[in-house]
């Protein structure tokens, strides 16, 4: 049943991905180790599934030449163009919108509903990503580093 | 045609702001706004036609900014929605109380020019609806009382500067949904109409009309004028022709309008206000609004 939902999840968030920006790259579930990378952009959405459940998190941790190539294909301007903030914005939208692809996936959850996403420090991720529960992960990786998307259910921060 | 984004990353704004570009829209307006609370305030004083909006924004999400525009009456904006919201269930809500399409980011430009482009197919252009307005009461009026008056349009004046004056709620329906008007006449107005309707001597209504209180006359001048020239009205402020009028409320004179009217007379879409000029009897106001 699982296997089945990554499956859908990660038809769902390559296409994403492949919409917005210009290079497709190709996600996989993860289930080894993970390190969180410091050097890279991180962003998390609470997911509620009731009040009575302690609340999740989907984070997106991208490379920041991937968060650049995403802004560059999203706003249609040159990198030098690109303001950090433009850069931060394009990125909480991609967290956003995998959010939405992977938040109905928790593992034995129902439905859950999405916040709008919040930018992180690294430090504030590794608290995030020690004090939680990671769920699962999907990764991608090519020459332009790494991109992450974390599901930690339940999630020390939102708690 | 005025078009509200509301989408709290600039991006995405932006993305939108581009495909609406590509819908060949004449007088094409575009605002944005990032949370819900600062695109209501956008609706209220703006008026769109349409409101793009995202779900999860700031402050207020996006069905809370869709119950709240048509919760003031404000049933003539169109709203849509391009939104990651996974919810099935909140999605058929957002339709259930109104919204005209909901798009599921990420979606193409194709996607968004096909969904605006519909919209579009719907609305009754604008211009098209104001000449009718201006020349169909005009001529409605010039009609009924054989060119004895001349009428002008005039800027609006705020709604709490009305004094004495008739208030006539219109609720009618033309085919498919229920519109309605409100209109705010000068009390004076009312007797120079009804004296025209009635085939009455001028200097009688005005000797009348410059007594100060209320005198049975005008309750009946006002239904005279209604009944004479309701439907007409109603067809011409809503670019529709013969509309059944379902009901006709009357509040009499009020020295001024309350603040709940002004308050809907103030986000009304389609307002004009209207100079009579009477050789003998001087001037008068009126103004309608539809809701």
């Amino acid at each position: 049943m699982i296997e089945c939902d990554q499956n859908t999840v990660i038809t769902k968030i390559n296409r994403s991905w492949s919409v917005l920006s210009s290079n497709p790259i190709e996600f996989k579930a993860i289930n080894g180790e993970i390190n969180p990378d410091d050097n890279s952009y991180h962003f998390a959405i609470p997911v509620v599934f009731s009040e009575s459940e302690p609340m999740a998190a989907v984070a997106l941790e991208i490379s920041k030449s991937h968060a650049v190539n995403l802004s560059v294909a999203m706003y249609g301007l040159d990198a030098s163009d690109l303001s950090e903030d433009e850069i931060i914005d394009v990125c909480c939208e991609m967290c956003n919108v995998f959010s939405a692809n992977v938040c109905n996936s928790f593992s034995g959850k129902k439905e859950g509903n999405i916040n709008v996403p919040n930018k992180l420090s690294s430090e504030i991720f590794r608290y995030i990503f020690k004090g939680s529960n990671l769920e699962r992960y999907y990764q991608a990786e090519n020459e332009h580093g790494r991109v992450v998307i974390y599901m930690f259910d339940p999630c020390n921060y939102y708690n | 045609m005025k078009i509200l984004i509301a989408d709290d990353t600039r991006v995405v704004q932006m993305i939108i702001k581009k495909s609406i570009e590509k819908c060949g829209i004449a007088d094409l307006e575009v605002k944005t706004a990032s949370d819900g609370l600062e695109a209501y305030e956008v609706v209220r004083s703006w008026q769109p036609d349409l409101v793009i909006t995202d779900w999860h924004m700031p402050i207020m999400t996006g069905i809370e900014l869709l119950k709240k525009i048509y919760a003031n009456g404000m049933n003539h904006i169109r709203v849509g929605f391009i939104t990651a919201e996974p919810s099935e269930k909140n999605l058929e809500q957002a339709k259930r109380f109104g919204a005209e399409f909901v798009l599921n980011k990420p979606c193409s430009e194709e996607e968004i020019v096909g969904a605006i482009k519909k919209v579009l197919e719907k609305l009754p252009t604008k211009n098209k609806s104001s000449d009718f307005f201006d020349n169909s009461l005009g001529s409605v009026l010039n009609a009924k009382f054989g060119g004895a008056i001349s009428i002008e349009e005039i800027e609006s004046k705020p709604s709490s500067d009305f004094k004495d004056t008739y208030l006539i709620a219109l609720f009618g329906t033309p085919i498919s949904s229920t519109i309605r008007a409100i209109s705010v006449i000068d009390k004076r107005c009312i007797y120079l109409l009804g004296a025209l309707i009635n085939k009455m001597q001028i200097s009688d209504v005005l000797d009348l009309s410059k007594k100060d209180g209320v005198d049975s006359n005008i309750a009946k001048f006002a239904t005279d004028f209604l009944s004479e020239s309701g439907t007409d009205i109603f067809a011409s402020l809503m670019n529709t022709k013969k509309p059944e009028i379902l009901e006709i409320k009357s509040k009499g004179v009020v020295s001024h309008l309350p603040e709940k009217v002004c308050t809907t007379i103030d986000l009304g879409v389609n307002r004009k206000d209207f100079k009579l000029i009477h050789p003998e009897f001087g001037e008068c106001f009126m103004a309608i609004v539809t809701l």
